[in-house]
């Protein structure tokens, strides 16, 4: 599915992917130059891939984060614990978020939705940590300092080429920590 | 001054600096901060535009934002828009506070070097086109100029209706302040 996706994001100008029902994918499309899909769900998902073409964000925008919390919070989730929701994007990067503590996520996804007006409040606060405009490794860093600080519950996946595994990046954050400790040190 | 003391005020100087960057960049937000925006709060009030073909009213608040323990101010709003003396879209801002956030059709953060700018999001309703917006203020502060431009979110959406615009915005709209 994920070489599948990835070999549309340079070609197709409307993001694809596929809805994972036990074993069964079904495939969802979005709209022409939208940089986005909208469909309808009834039953409950295993998870969503999908992807990120040219001109779209290196790494899930905040339409995807509500997603993430709307289908948990509509009970739409099979089982919280093994929920994947993945993209894979034009700029060669392809992550998957997973729910790692479901207390805290729960807490996350009912705030994010309680908080989630047609006006978007939280929309530009998300754009001051992920945006078109950064780099690949300033988005990465980005969301996860973002779902650090909310206290989201939730692990940011990485698909490792070599590996071919997807391996967990929340050791960012406890690097970034580190060099801040380590400037406020100096500065003091 | 004994070397002590200047010690002190320098980590003092040091401790406020630093708190000032941090307040500039929310990417390094910690938990437990609050990124004071002072220089919004002449955005606040309601603004009215008045012309042949609508009269479009804006109540603008400042606000701190939660973000986990932490705190950002910005700029929420609510508006009523009227046609031809007929009020077709309204939103008022709520008497509970839990629920400012969730009914505001305007939001918008301070832009760092440009404290007579905002820009951010305004929706007519839940269903319509959502705009991207950047509001100007004239020198004297007494006329904001909001120019938009058709912005929907981009990324998956479960379950939502259909867009449907109660009324189509011109890209530039210029404001009174009227309170």
């Amino acid at each position: 599915m994920r070489e599948a996706l990835a070999s549309k994001v340079g070609t197709d100008n409307f993001e694809s992917g596929g809805i994972f029902y036990g074993e069964n994918v079904i495939g969802i499309r979005g709209g022409e130059n939208l940089h986005s899909i909208g469909f309808n769900l009834y039953d409950k998902v295993n998870g969503i891939m999908h992807n990120h073409v040219n001109g779209g964000y290196s790494i899930f925008s905040y339409a995807d984060i509500i997603a993430i919390s709307d289908l948990y919070t509509q009970n739409l989730t099979m089982q919280p614990k093994g929920f994947f929701f993945g993209v894979t994007t034009n700029q060669g990067t392809n992550y998957m978020l997973t729910i790692a503590d479901i207390s805290k996520f729960d807490s996350f996804a009912q705030k994010t939705m309680d908080n989630v007006g047609p006006g978007l409040p939280y929309q530009w606060v998300y754009e001051n940590f992920v945006n078109k405009d950064n780099s690949i490794q300033q988005n990465l860093q980005g969301l996860l300092n973002f779902l650090s600080i909310e206290n989201a519950g939730i692990e940011l996946l990485e698909y490792d080429p070599n590996s071919g595994k997807w391996i967990l990046s929340n050791m960012l954050i406890i690097m970034d920590n580190q060099l801040s400790f380590q400037t406020l040190v100096i500065k003091y | 001054m004994n070397n002590f003391k200047k010690s002190i005020l320098f980590s003092i100087a040091s401790i406020i600096i630093t708190s000032s960057v941090f307040a500039q960049n929310l990417n390094k937000i910690k938990p437990g901060d609050h990124v004071v925006n002072k220089s919004i709060e002449q955005f606040e009030g309601v603004w009215q535009s008045e012309n042949n073909d609508f009269v479009l009213e804006l109540n603008l608040s400042k606000v701190a934002i939660p973000l986990g323990t932490a705190k950002i101010d910005g700029i929420i709003g609510y508006h009523k828009l009227e046609v031809g003396k007929k009020v077709i879209s309204e939103n008022l801002k709520p008497a509970d506070q839990k629920e400012i956030f969730k009914k505001a059709t305007f939001s918008a953060k301070g832009i760092q070097g440009k404290e007579n700018s905002i820009d951010g999001y305004f929706i007519l309703d839940k269903n319509a086109t959502r705009y991207k917006v950047l509001g100007n203020l004239s020198p004297s502060r007494n006329e904001l100029v909001l120019t938009l431009i058709p912005s929907n979110p981009k990324g998956i959406t479960i379950n939502k209706e259909k867009t449907v615009d109660v009324y189509k915005l011109p890209g530039s709209i210029t404001f009174k302040k009227k309170i």
